[in-house]
């Protein structure tokens, strides 16, 4: 019987192609409002063209290990379009990788290896010229190595061509893993702006994701929780828990309905994080999403109850949402407010689950799931007695 | 069937129903009657057991309505004065719901009455989409789901036109004479001399009359009433 109710009022949620949307806006909303911080960001990187002549493996690496930096955007370009790109100052630094570029290194000649050159406004080009260096450093390092490896135990061991290959490659990975970034000191900064972290990330770029995600889920609970107004204006409020025997039954299906349509709409933006690695996915984040969610339905439910009029709910679907986000510190540090309203922020659930994300623990997802327990009990014994 | 006995109810200060009683015998048709304010769908509301009475009893084939609610809802149909019913689904959608919930209701026997009352060829429509009297049957059918043995009618063909009234009224008669007891409150007297046998007037929350149309027809006669509308008037003073 529950689960009757339940699929008639995602049928009523989704009756109209708009609702239908309404599943697919909000990753959509989110992939817009990415894409914008991405460029805003791109924007504040340092311009730096790649002439890759060599075109081997070791050049490969060395773009691709650059790219990564946060600080710079790096794009590959013949040397006629770098060469102009430069002097018409639209990249700040261009670097040639010549040919011969693996061979060289692989033969411990790092003279003249790469060629730099730089934009006449370029201010930066020692950070750039710093981190290019050092991967080709990186590199150079590996095989001289590897090679010494191979001239002091290769005679003696009495390797054949094969196990000499084998123990070059070895050597050179053994060296190129001591290069893997752990950072020297941590940099403690505000990670979703909420809780201080100690966090050694190689990307610290501003993400919308996260935010948006929080706020989207909020929004469309608010929204598709709004049928407890609507079905007191037309009686079904009073009919469905009648036909049904209890009102407990009618609130709880209506209730998991929604939650449906709210975990759905979870997994698509779940999913997309994962495909812009915008999210690390494990158990306890899935359980603190979930309890997320399971909160969110039972608090809007209980407002839904309070509230008499689609206007007024709709008001109150805005008040909430924004209030809460921008308070909770979702979007920028809390500690940047008054005493007053950083403490009012610890009140607000996005605070919870984003300190839940960060620091990967279960309890605070298990706190909302008893909230929740506790504010659905309310609403069914409010909402059953004016019924 | 249904007795009251004593049966008041208070909202706060304000007392809706005063110790009101009466017995309705099995079959009647019986018609609520009463100005606005009167306590009609009070006295609706407490009969079918969705609301609580503040004082008194009601019994329904001598199962307290208070303590047997289950078994005396599985006895009542209830017909509300709102178009109770999913707006944005069709009419057969909407009975399929119901009938779900219902749990012993069979397709074949509500679709066998949409066709008694020509509601057959509209199940498909959005209910948003139906003719006002074509919404009210489906109110009215949707109550009927379980076939219980008492429906109770709270003003079921209000704001739909002279036509779909009739039909109504006279799909309802039907009913009584299949044996269903009816009670059905309305302010419009040609529908109620034609549906019912017997008459309950309420006023203030009092209980003015309850009697049977034959016992009307006198009272008018002795008022010297021109119309069956005129002596319900007389009668409510």
């Amino acid at each position: 019987m529950v689960w009757t109710i339940a699929f008639t009022r995602i049928k009523l949620l989704l009756q109209s192609p708009w609702s239908w949307a309404g599943l697919v806006i909000p990753v959509l909303l989110l992939g817009f409002l990415d894409l914008s911080v991405e460029k805003t960001a791109n924007a504040t990187k340092i311009p730096v063209v790649i002439v890759d002549e060599d075109t081997s493996e070791y050049s490969k690496t060395v773009i691709e290990r650059v790219s990564k930096n946060p600080a710079i955007a790096v794009r590959i370009v013949n040397q006629d379009k770098a060469r102009n790109e430069i002097e018409t100052q639209k990249a700040a630094i261009g670097f040639l990788i010549p040919e011969g570029f693996m061979e060289h290194i692989q033969e411990n000649d790092e003279d003249e290896l790469v060629t730099m050159w730089l934009s006449t406004s370029t201010l930066s080009h020692g950070l750039v010229r710093e981190i290019f260096a050092s991967e080709v450093k990186r590199l150079s390092s590996n095989s001289y190595g590897a090679n010494t490896v191979l001239k002091t135990y290769g005679k003696s061991e009495k390797l054949d061509g094969k196990e000499q290959a084998a123990v070059w490659k070895d050597a050179w990975a053994y060296s190129d893993k001591h290069w893997n970034p752990v950072p020297l000191m941590t940099v403690d900064y505000k990670v979703g702006a909420t809780k201080e972290k100690a966090v050694a990330s190689e990307d610290s770029s501003a993400s919308i994701y996260v935010p948006g995600m929080l706020v989207l889920l909020m929004l469309f609970s608010f929204l598709w929780n709004s049928w407890p107004i609507k079905d007191r204006d037309s009686g079904m409020r009073s009919r469905v828990p009648y036909s049904v025997g209890r009102f407990s039954l009618y609130w709880g299906g209506n209730a998991l309905g929604v939650l449906i349509l709210q975990v759905e709409l979870l997994i698509l933006l779940i999913g997309f994080g994962l495909w812009k690695d915008e999210l690390v996915l494990n158990a306890s984040t899935i359980v603190a999403l979930l309890g997320y969610v399971l909160f969110l339905n039972a608090l809007s439910l209980l407002f839904a109850y309070f509230v008499h009029s689609n206007r007024t709910w709709q008001a109150v679907t805005l008040f909430v949402v924004l209030a809460t986000s921008l308070l909770s510190g979702t979007f920028f540090p809390s500690d940047e407010l008054s005493s007053f309203l950083e403490k009012a922020a610890q009140w607000t659930p996005q605070y919870w689950i984003i300190s839940a994300l960060n620091q990967e623990t279960l309890m605070i997802a298990w706190v909302f799931v008893g909230i929740s327990i506790i504010l659905y009990g309310l609403s069914t014994i409010k909402a059953g007695d004016s019924a | 069937m249904i007795t009251a006995e004593n049966l008041s109810k208070k909202f706060g200060r304000k007392e809706v129903l005063k110790e009101i009683n009466f017995y309705i015998e099995k079959g009647e048709t019986v018609g609520v009657v009463g100005p606005n304010g009167a306590g009609k769908s009070t006295l609706l509301k407490i009969i079918a057991t969705i609301m609580r009475e503040t004082k008194g009893t009601v019994r329904i084939d001598g199962m307290d309505s208070k303590k047997e609610t289950k078994k005396i809802r599985e006895k009542i149909g209830y017909v509300p004065q709102e178009i109770a019913v999913y707006h944005e689904l069709t009419a057969r959608e909407n009975l399929r719901f119901f009938a779900k919930l219902a749990k012993n209701s069979s397709e074949e026997s509500w679709m066998r009455r949409c066709e008694e009352w020509k509601l057959a060829e509209h199940l498909d429509k959005k209910v948003k989409h139906l003719s006002g009297g074509n919404q009210r049957k489906l109110n009215i059918l949707i109550a009927m789901l379980h076939d219980p043995e008492i429906l109770i009618l709270d003003e079921p063909t209000v704001g739909i036109d002279i036509s779909a009234k009739q039909e109504i009224v006279n799909d309802l008669r039907q009913l009584g004479n299949e044996g269903k007891t009816i009670l059905y409150s309305s302010h419009d007297a040609q529908e109620l001399e034609t549906l019912c046998t017997a008459f309950l007037i309420l006023k203030e929350g009092e209980l003015l009359f309850y009697g049977s149309k034959q016992k009307v027809r006198q009272f008018g006669s002795i008022a010297q009433s021109k119309n069956f509308a005129e002596t319900l008037g007389e009668i409510v003073g």
